[in-house]
């Protein structure tokens, strides 16, 4: 049933994201092809100059608005979808309630993997081609100056600790903080439901204030690590000390992850309640 | 395995409390029988749909149970019960051939032939996006998804209100020919007279509890009037 329900799910959340990267792609083949003109060295031309502040402009909103509006259809499709009319088709049907809460964070993780894809590609596409462009070296030098560049940060090491091995951490924690981004949306709208009257202002409300708490929590867990930093030259930190920071800020964020994924599991099957 | 001589419905001292103090059911006790057409009657406000929810699983009780085929609500119960709810449910943005598509995906006994039939019978275009339709056109779409299954059950709130006379008597035709007669039908209303020639048995609900189940015959026979009659006199204000 989990397949079934990617797929509708797949199908309702898909519209406007899809809408915001077909933009994003326009948008970056537009800049990409001044570089590979001659259109910067027309500057003198007030038309040209007016059309690349605007095409800058729209690009730079654009990057805004493709995060923005996976965020929104997040909490929009997850909210009309279970907690409005609609929550009738979806809560009668024959599927466990954890499938359907899976299914949106899913689809959700998915499309924000696309966009921050979207996204890298598409400045890595232009600053390829602006730098090739400004130093005059072209494409295939660029290409290989930076992952030149990259194999020499892969052999180095942190703090007596392998590169590859802070990479590791970085993708570990951002996946992590990517469910973790979701789930805090569903858990908002999850608590709105809890407010007997005005459920959306219930999820805004609860939005700041598990903000804050969340906020105090890291405060609290970082105030041993500032301690150290504060006391120790940095250099004196031992890779252990590292590790052990870098393990714990995983165990952390997917904790927090788990509590709130059962959070919302139990309110959508115990506490349910459609108006 | 499920036992056929038990009922389908049961329940059993169910309560449920809205905001901490309005008592919309009360220590409600139920058996729903298999293969019968049972008559949810009573005034505005009497519990009917609360307790339909509760059936559904989209209501959580304050307390008591309700079992669906010895179980609670959940995805065997729902795989059962076909569910028609008081209020248009489907996405606007959906197209009628793609809702039928989805009810054919999750629900096995949905026939796609027999939603198709129905659709022609009533001229509604499967191509056309259901924000499109009229409500009255958007609760024919939703009947016809409820009776192309074959559920074991079929509950329908409302499914007569807010509609002319003569959509009254297609829908109620399509209840009485598209429905298997093995399963049962909770069907939920205050209009009484459309469907009284109907109805096997009869549930009264006033403050959210049933203060009578009995055969609709033996209701006509025992007070010497119709049910919508005795309906008048036992819920007159």
């Amino acid at each position: 049933m989990l397949k079934k329900l990617l797929k509708q799910e797949w199908k309702g959340f898909s519209l406007a994201p899809a809408i915001a990267m077909i933009v994003l792609a326009v948008l970056t083949v537009i800049l990409m092809s001044t570089f590979m003109t001659s259109f910067w060295e027309q500057s003198s031309n007030i038309f040209v100059d007016l059309f690349a502040g605007l095409i800058i402009l729209a690009y730079i909103f654009c990057l805004a608005a493709v995060s923005f509006c996976i965020t929104i259809c997040t909490a929009v499709r997850f909210y009309k979808n279970l907690f409005t009319d609609e929550g009738y088709l979806m809560f009668t049907l024959p599927v466990k309630t954890s499938d359907l809460l899976l299914s949106k964070i899913l689809v959700a993780a998915l499309w924000r993997i696309i966009s921050y894809t979207g996204i890298f590609l598409s400045i890595f596409g232009i600053a390829s081609v602006a730098g090739a462009y400004i130093s005059d070296t072209g494409i295939v030098q660029f290409f290989r100056e930076f992952f030149d560049l990259f194999k020499e940060l892969l052999d180095m090491t942190w703090f007596e600790l392998p590169v590859p091995l802070f990479f590791i951490w970085l993708i570990l924690l951002s996946i992590c903080y990517l469910f973790f981004d979701i789930l805090y949306i569903h858990t908002c709208i999850c608590m709105g439901q809890l407010f007997r009257k005005h459920k959306i202002g219930g999820a805004i409300i609860s939005y700041f204030v598990l903000r804050f708490v969340f906020r105090l929590f890291r405060q609290i867990l970082t105030i041993p690590l500032s301690d150290v930093l504060w006391y120790y030259n940095l250099d004196d930190i031992s890779s252990g000390t590292w590790l052990l920071t870098m393990f714990i800020s995983l165990l952390v964020i997917g904790g927090l992850c788990i509590v709130m994924y059962y959070f919302c599991t139990y309110q959508m099957s115990r506490k349910l309640n459609l108006d | 395995m499920i036992d056929i001589s038990k009922p389908i419905v049961e329940i059993q001292n169910l309560t449920k409390i809205y905001d901490g103090s309005k008592l919309a059911v009360n220590q409600m006790n139920l058996m729903i029988p298999r293969g019968r057409i049972i008559g949810l009657l009573g005034p505005n406000g009497s519990g009917k749909t609360t307790l339909i929810k509760m059936i559904n699983g989209l209501l959580v009780p304050t307390s008591g149970k309700v079992l669906i085929n010895g179980v609670a609500p959940g995805p065997a119960s729902k795989a059962v019960i076909s569910y028609l709810p008081e209020r248009t449910y489907l996405p606007p943005g959906m197209k009628v051939k793609d809702i039928i598509a989805f009810f054919a995906q999750f629900y096995e006994d949905f026939s796609i032939e027999r939603a198709y039939n129905m659709l022609q019978m009533l001229a509604i275009p499967p191509t056309a996006q259901l924000k499109t339709l009229s409500k009255g056109t958007k609760e024919k779409i939703q009947l016809i998804l409820v009776m192309s299954r074959q559920a074991q059950l079929y509950i329908l709130d409302e499914p007569i209100a807010g509609v002319d006379p003569a959509a009254r008597d297609y829908i109620l035709h399509t209840i009485m020919t598209n429905y298997d007669h093995q399963s049962s039908i909770l069907l939920s209303t205050h209009l009484i007279t459309d469907i009284e020639g109907i109805l096997d048995e009869v549930i009264f609900i006033r403050y959210g509890q049933a203060i009578m189940h009995a055969p609709a015959e033996a209701v006509r026979r025992a007070h010497g009037k119709s049910v919508d009659a005795y309906f008048r006199e036992v819920f007159a204000c």
